[in-house]
């Protein structure tokens, strides 16, 4: 490490560690800004459906959220617990999923989204728990989720902060191998790939049938036939699985053997930590954390058909809700939780997307913990309805997440981080047996598309952050033919290599052709014009320096008159349009040249 | 800059190509104000293959605009779309010209 980097270190653990920024957020008040609505949408964010719609609706997210308890599911079937004590379980993860889904919705305070953004259990916390499973059993699990929530509760309010090393692309990338790694499941379970018993006819029937009806009722239906979509489809799947025999009768005789009201015991073997363990929950909680990011900026382009930027303020309380839902999860006695991103896709294909839903979600999964018996009947869900199920919500996760990273440009290292990241992520997918011979310590990263493909976005991101230089100039010559050219050229290239949004590069390279063209015609400038560049995540600010006379930047456009017969006439227009392309300009003299400021929001 | 042009009865359609600036406007307005001078003062100019507009070339356009009404003609744009049509916003040019979405409406329009 050379001598700079040496004193930059305790100046950045110092900031760090500053609870300043832990302040500032507590105290923090929610955006005053006004979304603005899409015109499709049914039921908006503050919208209040009538009752049924919300009972119905809720129920549609909840039978999403409840086909990911098969990740608890599994570490329970690994501990080889008796099946009440199995069911105990799963009702406290209701408990946590129920409280994980209100705090997520709620609008006030410094915890909460304030979306419809209902929690589930996720594929990325498995290979860690099942990791943790082996090494200390459940008590290690619900340990290390504690740990998990602690750090992801630490991370939210400074998530601005490291936004470099977390960019929206990779973000995008996250949702996206998250939406793979559904449709994987959800093909799985589809065709019957891992079924217990051999598959036929019938069981390919009942998924198609299911997806079917889903799609169709998503694609033609009108009305609360297409608000319903999910639910009517699972209900004609199950009932073809009853009728066809995919779904046995004798099934439902375990359920005679629950409770129909339980208060759920809180009662297992404690919590244990492990130092192995921190590094494969540490990667999961980046990459839930990363997950969080890109569903929350989901939910804000789903609520705002004017959305240009991610706004950190919900991110960041949503990501705390999601930490604290963590913490009580691991207490209670279940996996991690992250924000359902199959319950978001359901959103965007319904466009019902009330926070009262979301608080409608989290009081069924409160009372389904109560209720043994009708949790159980969630557990019969056939798996080809299953599958069809997560297929559906995996189209619109998929392209949620493809948005996301198009809307960056991207530049060759952009592009392989983002590209390897993939091909790495499917690589673990469709080759599982590749990761048989790496030491143990490892697996849970390298086992899992999801952590695998984020692990190798960040690693890739932060070497390529080396030496990548944020601040960038070049001179033109205003009298040069092809200056124009020039300035497309760097700022193309630029906006690239900072992985800026393309629509803001745009009104960058207008605004410097329009500054040159006006000092050039206007101006007489003697020597040439010095552009110099810096970016962040936030701001993007352009100096131009010149030797000539300054330039007027007034806030009214001089008239169709003036701009015909003077020549001041045209300059104020070129001002104008100056000052209308830019969040703000400014200018002053220096060293007897003019300095120009343009700045603009990212 | 590149200028193609086809004519309807009493309406003329020209479409641009290529950038209006500085460098395009004084050839733009020459080619614009001879078709004025030579009696066609109705005018229907397509902008959708124009990439980019500064200052000079919306004062091309409002001297178009003035010599056809001086001619008892007039000034339809059409094609002002992507970038252009944010230009034409942010210098509220919007209310300032006729403007359409296709050659077909400016034609329709002029002919009013």
């Amino acid at each position: 490490m050379d001598a700079r980097a040496s004193a930059r270190l305790p100046r950045s653990l110092t900031k760090l560690l500053d609870p300043e920024p832990w302040l500032r957020f507590l105290r923090d008040t929610r955006s005053a800004s006004k979304p603005k609505r899409p015109a499709d949408q049914v039921h908006g964010l503050d919208d209040v459906p009538p009752a049924i719609v919300t009972g119905l609706v809720g129920l549609q997210h909840v039978s999403l959220v409840r086909i990911q308890l098969i990740y608890p599911a599994l570490v329970l079937q690994m501990a080889d617990l008796p099946p009440a004590t199995s069911v105990n379980l799963l009702c406290l993860a209701m408990i946590a999923l129920g409280i994980a889904s209100i705090l997520q919705s709620w609008p006030r305070g410094p915890v909460g989204s304030g979306f419809l953004c209902p929690s589930c259990h996720t594929g990325i916390f498995l290979e860690p728990s099942l990791a943790a499973m082996k090494l200390g059993g459940l008590p290690l699990v619900f340990g290390m989720t504690i740990m998990a929530g602690v750090l992801q509760t630490a991370l939210s309010p400074i998530l601005r902060r490291i936004r470099p090393l977390l960019p929206p692309e990779i973000g995008g990338l996250v949702v996206f191998l998250v939406g793979t790694s559904i449709a994987a499941i959800g093909c799985r379970y589809l065709i019957g790939v891992g079924a217990k018993d051999p598959v036929g006819r019938e069981y390919w029937f009942v998924g198609a049938l299911t997806l079917a009806t889903t799609v169709a009722l998503n694609v033609w239906g009108k009305g609360q036939a297409r608000l319903f979509c999910a639910l009517i489809g699972m209900m004609v799947g199950s009932a073809a699985a009853v009728a066809t025999g995919v779904l046995p009768t004798t099934a439902f005789h375990a359920l005679s053997e629950l409770s129909w009201v339980a208060i759920p015991r809180f009662a297992h073997n404690g919590w244990s930590f492990s130092p192995a363990m921190i590094l494969p929950f540490t990667v999961a909680t980046i990459a839930i954390t990363l997950k969080n990011i890109g569903d929350i900026t989901a939910c804000q382009r789903i609520n705002d058909a004017g959305w240009v930027r991610a706004d950190m303020g919900s991110i960041s309380r949503g990501t705390l809700a999601n930490g604290l839902a963590n913490i009580f999860a691991g207490l209670v006695g279940t996996l991690g939780l992250t924000p359902s991103t199959a319950s978001i896709g359901l959103q965007a294909a319904t466009s019902v997307s009330s926070r009262v839903i979301g608080f409608a979600v989290g009081g069924i999964l409160l009372v389904f913990a109560f209720l043994p018996s009708l949790t159980g009947t969630l557990i019969l869900m056939p798996r080809p309805v299953m599958g069809a199920m997560l297929l559906f919500s995996a189209c619109f996760v998929l392209i949620s997440g493809l948005q996301t990273i198009t809307s960056r440009m991207l530049d060759a290292r952009r592009t392989l981080v983002i590209g390897l990241a993939i091909a790495s992520g499917i690589a673990a997918e469709i080759i599982p047996t590749y990761a048989a011979d790496i030491p143990a310590a490892i697996e849970p990263i390298v086992s899992s598309s999801i952590v695998l493909g984020t692990v190798t976005a960040l690693l890739l991101n932060g070497l390529f952050l080396l030496g990548q230089r944020q601040r960038v100039t070049f001179v033109v010559q205003p009298e040069a033919a092809d200056a124009d050219a020039q300035v497309e050229e760097f700022f193309d290239a630029a906006g690239r290599r900072w992985g800026a949004r393309a629509d803001v590069m745009v009104r960058v390279a207008f605004g410097i052709k329009q500054a040159i063209e006006t000092i050039r015609e206007h101006c007489d400038p003697q020597g040439p014009i010095a552009i110099e560049a810096q970016f962040d995540e936030f701001n993007l600010d352009v100096r131009i320096t010149y030797r000539g006379a300054p330039l007027e930047f007034p806030d009214q456009r001089p008239s169709a008159g003036d701009i015909i017969e003077t020549e001041t006439g045209h300059l104020r227009l070129a001002g104008f349009l100056l000052r209308q392309n830019a969040d703000r300009v400014r200018t002053w003299p220096k060293d007897g040249a003019t300095v120009l400021e343009f700045h603009f929001e990212h | 800059m590149k200028l193609v042009e086809a004519v309807s009865d009493d309406v003329t359609i020209v479409e641009a190509y290529g950038r209006l600036d500085s460098t395009t406007a004084k050839e733009f307005g020459e080619r614009l104000m001879s078709l004025v001078h030579s009696g066609r003062s109705s005018i229907v100019l397509d902008l959708k293959n124009i990439a980019y507009i500064s200052s000079a070339g919306f004062r091309a356009l409002l001297i178009a605009k003035k010599a056809t009404a001086e001619r008892e003609g007039k000034l339809a744009l059409c094609g002002v779309i992507g970038e252009v049509k944010r230009l034409f916003d942010i210098g509220a040019f919007t209310e300032e010209f006729l403007i359409c979405p296709t050659q077909a409406d400016g034609i329709g329009k002029l002919r009013q």
